[in-house]
């Protein structure tokens, strides 16, 4: 039997559209709103934002953005125009609201703002009026027990390793955080703002500098460098470390006993947004107490939803490692602005030790 | 002076002067295209340098401008608040300083600067050495600031001194319109400012070198060095006077001269860079001594040619004239010293080989007309005799190689030694002698040998005079005859052996005749009185007569058994004997206890190996040995004393057999030893040769006894020697080979009465009549039947009607048929018949014959009851 010659690219054609109906249906209508949201990768349950998109018909675009320069870049490259919901630590809000970036938020607006412990308005009260805690951690080392030698509890295990550990360290690449953790190592608040104390701290961090792989944030997938063993130490989200334990039961978690950066994620609106509306149920959305536990589990990181609680299992409230013991979080300090002659400083050192590194 | 160095001598002016003036040329071109080659590499590095260092401050001045105009710069310039201008902007603006800094690797920074000129911002973190540079470069904006030009492109030398950086600068105005009114000018902000080290075009502007040491240096327009090579093979320039020199004397474009750092550059100049002057520098030594290495090269080339051409004519001719003279010397060197056989090789037509083949033809012609030493040589050295040239003063002058062989001295030793020292004194020949006789021919002397030892030699002189002075000389042949000698000694000995032999065998055939007729008739003696004596009362007078009767016939019998073994016709070797069981039998035997009662102070002493070998033998001649040694021992010490019988085993070299006939091998020593009066040396010769006694005839022996032992010896295939001394004693040593087999074991004898006889039929073959009847009546008396025949034929005759049980035959018998061939005859008739056989002669090998066709035994007459009834007995018990 001959069989035409058009025959084969049609049937082709006809299998690429009848495996791709998704696709094929992915074509956003005209009528269908789009929320810009900047965050961290890998950092909101999927299944939520599928479930925001249909029950407001929308669709929410995420933008991640890997360090908080980054997210800075971003937003100033704009002028801050083009997201809706942008998702900061603490200490960028203070630049955004100068710039007047944000738009105020209260419970009215939000309902479910009331169900946040207030305790994480208190911690900065100054931009408490135009954000809604997302979720908080602290960090630690995470650390390969198999591989290291030794016990692990201060942050001079991280600072001043042993010499098998050259080329075997993964810090975050974050100004503020790493010279916290390194003013800590040395006995400082983490907010110490005298020229004095971050020179000392930069001493730390640049002898430190040979002993590092990279300074990056860490993957969360079997890839990632602890997994896999390339690394055996490392600076480290505690929830992350939690993730990356699944994949390797070896990875243990450390808060340090000098205490660690507390870290509050907030969730905001910019005031530029299209979308304003949409956004705030959107936040509404991620705050309803059943959504923030399922968010908590997922993420394994605390959720300051109080009310929320009551949905998470007593194991994941339990765990110290995502929510730290009283004592614990009595060393914790939160991020606090410092003077501008110390940021001048700390920016250009660390670019230089993060320069010297590659 | 040598030839080869004559010819040199002429050459070498020829080949030197050209090649010189030939170099002088080059050497002169050369110099003057490399000092322009200099100045043209000054000029164009230094342009090069000029024209890349403007495109680079073009290049950079274009990246200020794209980077001013940025909206991130301009914000971050225009934030006053320093919490957000540090907390937000700082980290963005430093990471887009330096994303275009590691796009554009070749600047050293990016930076941006307050009004007053401090640094706030830089692409890169300035190094700690660089810290002073930014103060000063702080100074140095602060000054800009108050130019009313925008924007510059300078160079400001760096601490170090060596280098400097070029400095692009660029204020930056920006107006905030929060602020600032549109129509007021934008205010000043700031500056931004790019730092290119000079050192990063220098290495490219180093790929186009000067010469070997020259380099570029960059000045400011005061003179002071912007930047100069840090590499240590260039003269570092010292800033001072570089300052002075160029200063005062440097016109742009044309090549000067200046002293720096106490040394001579050449030095051009250009201007094509603002604010910036370029010098190229080439020290004037290089450009003065740029024809130095030229010269040295035209040097070097002009000696090797000089030295290549010299060596092709020095080998040439060593190759075509030395090596032929020096080959052609060495031929007349030869030739001179006798080898005349030399020849050249003489291929080629040139004159040399010519020479050469002249050289070959007259050493032909010379072959022919002469003789050579070599060919003397030849015949002299192959000559078997020894051959001398005496002087006449009768010392050895030439000797060949047989003598030195001959003589064991070599021939340095032999020359010049005197003829007479080669032989022994008493026969040496004297020169007196030599003189006198023309010639000695085959003379028998003694040559002593060089260690001592002295052959018998055939010694021949000649006389021979020289053609030329008449001097005389003597011609000597020298032969050895020790073999000869030594053949003639052992022809002798041979013969006396021979004699020997025939003497026995003489005997032997004279004992042989006699025996057998001796014997029949003794049987008369010995069988009778043994009949008779059976049938006597033990108190008969007639008993003691009969019984000396007897034992007279034994000993006449003995006495012809001696005689047949000494013709060795009687011993019948084929027992496997122990030599220790036949002493202690003779030890045991009567004879033994009469030969003591004879000699009562003699006794005898017996040592015997436990393990002896056993021997192949005949026990009764053994016994007989033994007997007569023992006896002769006993005889030897009249005075008494003691014999000494010594068996033991031994085992004979090669050494100990030489003089007779003895294998190597195993044998078994038998010693006797007595210490009686001792034999003299000249009895010890003879006391083997039978009847040669020293004892009185008649008294004590026959003559035979050692005569026996010698016989028994021979028989035995063994070796008997003796030792004496007169007064001291004898012994006897008697070799036996040994056999590993066991001894016969003998069976045991029956009593006479149990060998009586039961009416068996018996017929006796004999042409002896006395010998039938004494047969028949010792059958008779036996208890058998006998019957007797006289010869051969009637034996078959009578086997033939009537059959007998057993047959006695006689083996000599006639006339007619001996006892094999009547034995022969008999088993036609009767297969199987039962036979013995009897003879007064020895046993021979017709009787071996008979036994081997089935006869029983052998009987030796005279018979006597006892060895005639045992023999019948065992015969007719045989199934």
């Amino acid at each position: 039997m001959r069989i035409p010659n058009t025959f084969f690219p049609l049937l082709v054609i006809i299998l690429v559209f009848s495996l791709y109906p998704p696709y094929c249906n992915a074509q956003p209508s005209p009528d269908e709103k789009h929320l810009v949201f900047l965050t961290w990768s890998d950092y909101i349950d999927p299944n939520l934002v599928k479930e925001f998109e249909t029950a407001y018909q929308c669709r929410i675009k995420q933008i991640y953005y890997e360090t908080d320069e980054q997210k800075d870049e971003f937003l100033l490259a704009t002028n801050g125009k083009g997201f809706d919901v942008v998702l900061s630590s603490g200490i960028s809000i203070y630049h955004y609201l100068k710039r007047k970036w944000v738009l105020p938020l209260n419970n009215e607006s939000i309902p479910n703002r009331k169900h946040i412990d207030p305790r994480w308005f208190e911690a900065r009260p100054q931009i408490s009026g135009y954000t809604v805690p997302y979720l908080w951690g602290t960090v630690g080392i995470a650390y390969r027990k198999d591989l290291v030698k030794g016990s692990v509890d201060s942050w001079r295990d991280l600072f001043l390793p042993a010499e098998d550990l050259r080329k075997k360290i993964i810090m975050i690449k974050d100004s503020r955080a790493l010279f916290f953790a390194a003013l800590k190592a040395l006995g400082y608040s983490g907010n110490r703002n005298d020229l004095k104390a971050n020179i000392r701290a930069y001493q730390l961090l640049l002898s430190q500098q040979p002993f590092v792989k990279a300074y990056s944030y860490i993957k969360l997938s079997p890839e990632c460098c602890i997994v896999t063993g390339q690394c055996e130490m490392g600076m480290v989200f505690n929830g992350d470390a939690l993730i990356l334990n699944e994949y390797e039961p070896n990875i243990h978690f450390t808060v340090p006993k000098e205490g660690a950066n507390l870290w509050i994620d907030y969730l905001i609106v910019m005031r530029a947004s299209e979308h304003r509306e949409l956004a705030k149920h959107f936040i509404n959305f991620l705050h309803k107490p059943r959504n923030a536990a399922r968010l908590s589990l997922f993420l394994k990181y605390a959720t300051p939803n109080k009310t929320a609680e009551a949905f998470l299992p007593p194991g994941h409230l339990n765990n110290p490692f995502i929510y730290p013991d009283k004592t614990t979080l009595k060393n914790c300090e939160i991020l606090k602005e410092l003077p501008p002659h110390i940021l001048r400083y700390r920016n250009n050192e660390i670019s230089h030790i993060i320069h010297q590194g590659k | 002076m040598k030839l080869q160095t004559r010819i040199i001598a002429l050459i070498l002016p020829l080949i030197v002067i050209p090649l010189c003036g030939l170099g002088w040329i080059v050497y002169k071109r050369f110099e003057t295209n490399y000092q322009y080659n200099l100045i043209q590499q000054m000029d164009t590095t230094m342009h090069q340098a000029g024209v890349q260092i403007l495109s680079e401050i073009q290049s950079a001045s274009a990246d200020m401008d794209l980077l001013a105009n940025t909206a991130l710069l301009k914000n971050f310039m225009i934030t006053k608040n320093p919490n957000e201008r540090y907390g937000l902007l700082q980290p963005a603006i430093m990471k887009l300083l330096a994303c275009y800094h590691n796009t554009h690797p070749d600047y050293e920074t990016i930076s941006i600067h307050f009004p007053n000129g401090e640094m706030e911002v830089c692409s890169t973190f300035p190094s700690r050495s660089n810290v002073v540079k930014t103060q000063d470069r702080g100074k140095f904006l602060k000054n800009f600031s108050q130019s009313p030009d925008t924007s510059l492109a300078t160079f400001i030398q760096r601490p170090d001194a060596y280098t400097s950086d070029l400095l692009i600068v660029k204020k930056l105005f920006y107006r905030d319109y929060e602020t600032n009114s549109a129509f007021e000018p934008a205010p000043f902000n700031g500056f931004l400012v790019l730092t290119v080290n000079l050192n990063t075009f220098w290495y490219e502007i180093q790929r186009n070198r000067i010469g070997k040491n020259g380099f570029l240096c960059f000045v400011d327009t005061s003179g002071n060095i912007l930047s100069q090579p840090q590499y240590t093979d260039v003269p570092r320039l010292l800033p001072d006077d570089l300052k002075k020199a160029t200063t005062q004397t440097v016109t742009t474009g044309k090549l000067s001269g200046i002293i720096c750092n106490g040394k001579r550059f050449s030095l051009m100049a250009s201007d094509g860079v603002p604010d910036l002057r370029i010098l190229s520098l080439l020290p004037t030594s290089e450009l003065l001594e740029a024809g130095r290495d030229i010269a040295l090269i035209v040097i070097g080339t002009t000696l090797i040619a000089i030295i290549l051409t010299f060596t092709t004519i020095l080998t040439g001719m060593k190759l075509f004239i030395v090596t032929p003279i020096q080959r052609l010397i060495n031929g007349f060197r030869e030739v001179s010293s006798g080898n005349i056989h030399y020849h050249l090789n003489a291929r080629g037509k040139n004159e040399i080989n010519r020479l050469a083949h002249e050289f070959n033809h007259m050493v032909d012609t010379l072959d022919k007309v002469t003789v050579s030493r070599d060919y003397l040589d030849g015949i002299l050295h192959s000559m078997n005799d020894g051959l001398l040239v005496i002087s006449n003063n009768a010392r050895i002058e030439t000797v060949n190689a047989a003598s030195c062989s001959l003589t064991k001295f070599n021939t340095l030793q032999l020359q010049g030694m005197l003829i007479g020292d080669l032989f022994s004194s008493s026969d040496a020949p004297s020169i007196e002698d030599l003189i006198e006789q023309d010639s000695i021919s085959n003379v028998e002397k003694n040559l002593v040998k060089r260690n001592g030892e002295i052959i018998p030699v055939l010694f021949s002189c000649s006389k021979m005079t020289s053609r030329y002075d008449g001097t005389k000389r003597f011609i000597c042949a020298i032969r050895d005859i020790s073999r000869i000698k030594d053949a003639e000694k052992e022809k002798a000995e041979l013969e006396a052996r021979l004699h020997h032999s025939k003497k026995m065998e003489a005997l032997g055939t004279l004992a042989g005749g006699v025996a057998h007729d001796l014997n029949n008739i003794l049987s008369g003696i010995v069988s009778y009185p043994q009949l008779l004596l059976s049938g006597l009362e033990k108190t008969s007078p007639l008993r003691k007569p009969l019984s000396t009767i007897q034992k007279s016939g034994e000993k006449a019998a003995a006495i012809v058994h001696d005689l047949l073994t000494l013709a060795r016709r009687g011993v019948d070797i084929r027992e496997t004997v122990n030599l220790n069981s036949v002493i202690l039998e003779y030890l045991l035997s009567p004879e033994s206890h009469k030969l003591r009662s004879f000699h009562p102070r003699v006794k005898i002493e017996k040592q015997l190996e436990p393990a002896l070998y056993n021997l192949t033998g005949s026990p009764v001649h053994l016994f007989k040995t033994i007997m007569n040694l023992v006896s002769n021992a006993a005889e030897a010490m009249p005075d008494g004393g003691t014999i000494w019988i010594t068996t033991e085993n031994t085992y004979i070299e090669n050494s100990i057999a030489d003089n007779n006939r003895l294998e190597p091998g195993p044998y078994i020593l038998l010693r006797v030893k007595d210490t009686g009066i001792g034999i003299s040396s000249e009895d010890l010769e003879r006391i083997f040769e039978p009847f040669y006694t020293k004892k009185k005839m008649g008294r004590s022996g026959t003559g035979l006894g050692m005569a026996v032992v010698w016989g028994t010896i021979c028989d035995h295939n063994g070796y008997i020697d003796v030792k004496s001394r007169q007064e001291q004693g004898t012994e006897f040593f008697l070799y036996f080979p040994a056999v590993f087999q066991k001894t016969n074991a003998m069976p045991p004898q029956r009593p006479v009465e149990n060998l009586k006889g039961n009416g068996e039929h018996i017929l006796i073959v004999d042409d002896l009549k006395e010998q039938r009847e004494l047969a028949g009546e010792i059958l008779s008396h036996l208890g058998y039947a006998p019957f007797s025949v006289a010869g051969g034929d009637e034996a078959v005759e009578f086997i033939n009607q009537h059959p007998v049980d057993l047959m006695i035959i006689d083996m000599i018998m006639a006339p007619g048929m001996d006892g094999l061939d009547t034995y022969r005859k008999v088993i036609e008739i009767r297969p199987g018949q039962k036979a013995l056989i009897a003879s007064g002669y020895s046993q021979n090998d017709r009787v071996k014959e008979a036994l081997r066709l089935g006869i029983g035994a052998y009987v030796q007459k005279p018979y006597t009851i006892k060895t005639l009834a045992r023999a019948i007995r065992s015969e007719l018990d045989k199934t």
